[in-house]
């Protein structure tokens, strides 16, 4: 048999044939049709491929969320390049470590972000990377729209579906982003099963206010497998721009947090909108039932909520219903499940001993998956961790409960999710932990109106020297997210801590939250 | 990687107890499914059945035709459906070709194998479906039955998990082997293609003996609900379970459309919850076409397939597509639409080569939906499949320059007769023992209820005549029931081409320019 199976370039190729005309991609008064994208991305294909890229190899972008973000995506699947989005919202350090950490052989910057990287901008330019530009003034070498007016065709080599597509950066546990890698077949069974287990049709315009460089490029990549129209946020998020946007390119379906939810139904109720919305999504933490009685009611939509990791491919592993967050409207329990495992994996519940727990009982979510990854770039430590078997180990905890719901009880490690960005707590202390005031520190968090949770750090300093929260929150601000920098900072002569003498992390955070007036926000 | 058996486990932990199926006042949860067919497959097993065996199911469309099938995936066994419309001599011929070592035979079907049923059964084992088969197995029983759960064999994407019959060239029905990876591909990608949700209520046209049941079983990707007819299909049952089902989406053979509408604007039925339906490819009069878009509030979708394509639909004409068609491009309304992003159609000349837009030619088919083979007929599996991968579909056609499909003929003048291929070789080899007949020719001519009707042209032999009636009464119990000839006219000779060939061309565009002569022609 000469026929071998589909891969997610084949499905751009046959969007082109089939819908040629139909709009692709929307961002702004920009527009592609499925053609236009496929005659695009050959083009910048084949000037990758002219400037020595080829199949495995690692190109880069740092970009805000544009048209080129997608494009360049789709160019590396065609002649089976290694994608790694860099998130501008980085410090320069955590840019420059995963331009090496992957060994990329060429680095897009979009012109807005040559800045972002400060000193790191000179540090690249003594290579051993190319770098290319897009925008207005780039001024680097290589020019993204000259690639493409080069008009060249790429010559397609043979992939197979264990092949690399990506390297997708997540928050790592120990300071610096890590890799997760990601195949040409995880990337099309992520999209296949979960545009059909959403029911995503090939009439829906899609909406992902989300920074495409980590995960969320695969929300900007569902036409592959049916078609529908992507609309693409074009830059950070804003609630008044989401709606204006989600209104003029008729948004069917959107995916947000719950915290962007609750901005934007505030404004929509204070403002004129006129949304075409019959489908919201939401993930990383629950929502309230007041949030989901206000969407439902706002919009007149139909809600789900989503659980997934960069480590399945951004596969959603889970999915809580319209039909049960009517139920969860009465039985506020239910809307705290993440709900229950999709169609494409297995999840269990299993002990730190790996045996497999019943129903009530706590453990690690473990997920079995065509679309889990085969590890992390240059990490094997953290892969010989991976896996236990065939399962994959999400470092959550969880349970089910006796209908089959998913509940997340604590993620592993406490880890914070603020404004949907995940946050590991270690990362902030190793950096507070360089300050010379710091003694002792401990992150956690904690509530917080806009961002779902905030940073929170609890600090004791050393004899004789002193800082304000301000100081210290400024002192992390060039080495870590922008999200990861502390909301607020507690002073006390001494951390608590338990019987072994470790950091009893889990009761400052009972303590916080059991005084919230302590913290110089107000929450409902 | 997935198989369909591990989508009718994952149904189970993901839907539960949400209905699967409705037939009739049964409703059947995805969870009691998985019980079912779990407890059917370890009593199979029990009887000796193992990976690769055949177990066929002669039946209506009840939902333990569902269970059976799912039995088989479990075990790796291999299912066949017997059309209980064959004729005695044609079921008799299935289980030769296909050897099964069991077959479950509904009550209501025991009658129709008569004097056959010895030669039917020798040398398998019969297990009873329903009512009072006094057969000493009983399906219900197998399936309620507590046993230990089956065992799990290794599969292989490529293993067999159906023979689907199909009218064959040569006389008799002839089995496409579907592999594993057919019926899932086909079902992710068919559903996609449609915009399947997992909220849909799917009211199903039946016909699960062939194709159909790939289509009857579309949610395993998706946990949506499958409302099958409740026996057999009819116009008034489809109407009165939209109702009662508030079905959204629905497939219908088109030959059937005009009926339902007939029956929709005689009577007061509330179809509001139906949001689209498909219709087969037939030969379709756009009028119908039209009065349903004016007449049903739903969207309308045609799709093309073949039972050698796993069921695989492999084109689509979209309800844009038809609106366009009804605005001022009638032309579109007799396209089969753009090809599914999971496969490639080509239009090939007689030597192979693909041909550029307008030119008419053999359609073919390559993707991971298309059948592995014919049972035993290695020649015609040989012309069928090509080296590299396409499937010659037998279909004549064209596509155009912006990609729409146009069936223009079947080759060797197939017949769709209400739904049921006919291929008129073999009638004419059942009407040419008949000691009357000198020559004779079989055409499709157009029906208003069946879409085509076989229509027979004879000559008689010498001092031998007999009468149109004898020859109806001839074919009846030899070929399958939509496969007797509605009409027949006896006539001189019959006309020739240069070659001296039976002129069948000219006989059957007699008729569509003059039906004057067929005892409907007043309906059509």
């Amino acid at each position: 048999m000469g026929f071998k199976t589909i891969l997610p370039r084949d499905q751009l190729r046959r969007c082109a044939v089939s819908y040629p005309d139909k709009i692709a991609l929307i961002e702004n008064d920009r527009q592609l049709t499925w053609r236009q994208v496929n005659q695009r991305t050959d083009a910048l294909a084949a000037g990758l491929q002219k400037l020595g890229i080829g199949r495995g190899d690692v190109v880069a972008m740092l970009a805000r969320d544009h048209l080129e973000v997608i494009e360049f995506w789709f160019a590396c699947l065609k002649i089976g390049a290694v994608r790694v989005g860099i998130n501008w919202r980085y410090a320069p350090r955590e840019m420059l470590h995963l331009i090496s950490d992957s060994a990329a052989k060429l680095v897009f910057i979009q012109a807005e972000c040559l800045d972002l990287l400060g000193d790191g901008l000179a540090a690249l330019r003594q290579g051993p990377c190319q770098l290319a530009g897009f925008g207005n003034g780039h001024g680097l070498d290589i020019d993204y729209e000259s690639l493409i007016g080069d008009g060249l065709t790429p010559l397609l080599p043979g992939l197979e579906e264990d092949d690399l597509s990506a390297i997708s950066y997540t928050t790592g546990t120990t300071g610096l982003p890590k890799g997760a890698l990601w195949t040409q077949r995880g990337v099309r069974d992520a999209l296949v099963h979960s545009a059909l287990e959403l029911g995503l049709c090939h009439e829906d315009a899609y909406y992902a206010p989300f920074p495409m460089a980590g995960v969320p490029i695969l929300c900007g990549s569902f036409g592959l497998v049916n078609g529908l129209t992507t609309i693409i946020s074009s830059g950070s998020f804003d609630a008044e721009v989401a709606l204006q946007q989600m209104q003029a390119h008729r948004a069917t379906v959107a995916i947000f947090v719950p915290t962007m939810m609750q901005r934007i139904i505030e404004l929509y109720r204070e403002g004129d909108f006129e949304l075409s919305l019959r489908l919201l999504t939401y993930g990383s933490s629950p929502a309230t039932p007041t949030l989901i009685r206000d969407a439902i009611n706002t919009f007149g939509c139909e809600v789900i909520q989503l659980y997934g990791l960069t480590e399945s491919t951004a596969g959603w592993l889970s999915f809580l219903r319209h039909a049960e967050h009517m139920r969860g409207l009465n039985e506020p329990a239910l809307l705290t499940s993440c709900g229950k495992p999709a169609l494409h994996v297995d999840i269990e519940i299993h002990s730190p001993e790996g045996e497999l727990l019943a129903p009530g009982e706590i453990g690690e979510i473990v997920v079995r998956s065509s679309t889990n990854i085969p590890g992390y770039l240059n990490l094997p430590e953290e892969n010989a961790e991976l896996y236990d078997g065939d399962w994959l180990r999400t470092n959550d905890l969880g349970r089910f409960d006796e209908e089959g719901y998913l509940y997340l009880t604590d993620r592993a490690k406490f880890m914070i999710i603020s404004g949907g960005y995940n946050v590991y707590p270690v990362v902030v202390e190793n950096i507070l932990a360089e300050h010379k005031a710091v003694r002792e520190v401990a992150v956690v968090g904690v509530p917080h109106p806009k961002w779902g949770e905030a940073v929170v750090a609890m600090v004791s300093m050393h004899a004789g020297h002193s800082a304000t929260g301000l100081e210290l929150a400024d002192f992390c601000r060039d080495k870590v997210g922008k999200w990861e920098v502390p909301k607020h900072v507690f002073f006390v002569d001494d951390l608590p801590k338990g019987a072994t003498g470790k950091i009893a992390k889990f009761d400052i955070r009972e303590t916080l939250l059991s005084a919230p007036e302590q913290l110089p926000w107000h929450l409902d | 990687m997935l198989l369909p058996r591990d989508f009718i486990r994952s149904t189970a932990v993901g839907f539960g107890s949400k209905t699967a199926f409705v037939d009739g006042d049964i409703r059947r949860s995805f969870s009691e499914l998985d019980q079912r067919s779990d407890r059917l497959a370890s009593a199979l097993q029990g009887m000796g059945v193992g990976k690769g065996d055949v177990i066929a199911i002669l039946a209506h469309d009840i939902v333990e035709v569902i269970e059976h099938f799912y039995a088989c995936a479990k075990i790796g066994a291999v299912r066949v459906g017997i059309n209980w419309r064959y004729a005695p001599r044609e079921m008799v011929h299935l289980v030769k070709d296909c050897q099964p070592k069991i077959v479950i035979i509904q009550d209501s079907c025991l009658p129709l194998l008569g004097e056959h049923l010895d030669e039917f059964a020798a040398g398998r084992q019969l297990i009873g479906l329903r009512g009072d088969h006094g057969l000493p197995l009983d399906f219900e029983t197998l399936a309620t039955t507590e046993i230990a759960a089956p065992e799990l064999p290794i599969l292989d994407e490529d293993d067999d998990i159906a023979i689907s019959y199909t009218s064959g060239t040569t006389g008799l029905p002839k089995g496409a082997i579907w592999s594993q990876r057919g019926v899932r591909e086909c079902q992710l990608h068919t559903s996609l293609q449609i915009g399947l949700m997992p909220e849909d209520i799917f009211l199903s046209p039946g016909s699960t003996a062939g194709v159909g049941i790939v289509l009857n079983s579309f949610n395993l990707v998706n946990g949506m609900t499958i409302v099958l007819p409740g026996g057999d299909f009819t116009a008034e049952g489809w109407l009165d379970l939209l109702q009662r089902e508030k079905a959204t989406f629905s497939l219908l053979m088109p030959t059937l459309m005009r009926r339902l509408l007939d029956l929709y604007k005689a009577g007061n039925y509330d179809a509001s919850s139906l949001r689209l339906i498909c219709y087969g490819s037939e030969p379709t009069r756009p009028t119908v076409i039209r009065e349903w878009h004016q007449v049903f509030p739903s969207d309308i979708m045609q799709i093309y397939g073949l039972t050698e394509a796993t069921g695989g639909w492999l084109s689509f004409l979209r309800h844009d597509d038809h609106l366009r068609g009804f605005a001022g491009e009638p032309e579109l309304l007799t396209s089969c639409g753009k090809p599914g992003l999971h496969v490639e159609l080509s239009i090939r000349d007689e030597e192979g080569k693909p041909l550029p837009p307008g030119e008419v030619g053999e359609l073919w088919a390559r993707g991971d939906v298309i059948l592995k083979g014919y049972l035993n007929l290695p020649e015609e599996t040989a012309a069928t499949l090509t080296e590299d991968g396409w499937l010659r579909c037998n279909d004549l056609g064209k596509y155009d320059e912006e990609g729409f499909f146009y069936l223009t003929d079947r080759k060797k003048f197939m017949i769709i007769s209400g739904a049921f291929n006919v291929f008129p070789v073999v009638v004419e080899n059942v009407l040419a023992e008949h000691p009357a007949v000198h020559e004779c020719a079989v055409v499709g001519a157009p029906h208003p209820e069946w879409g085509e009707a076989v229509v027979a042209f004879v000559s008689q032999k010498p001092g031998v005549s007999t009468t149109p009636q004898e020859l109806i009464d001839h074919c009846r119990g030899k070929v399958g029931k939509w496969e007797v000839p509605k009409f027949v006219k006896i006539v001189d000779e019959l006309p020739k081409g240069g070659t001296h060939k039976i002129a069948k061309h000219a006989l059957r565009e007699g008729l569509r320019n003059d039906p004057s002569e067929l005892p409907w022609a007043d309906q059509l």
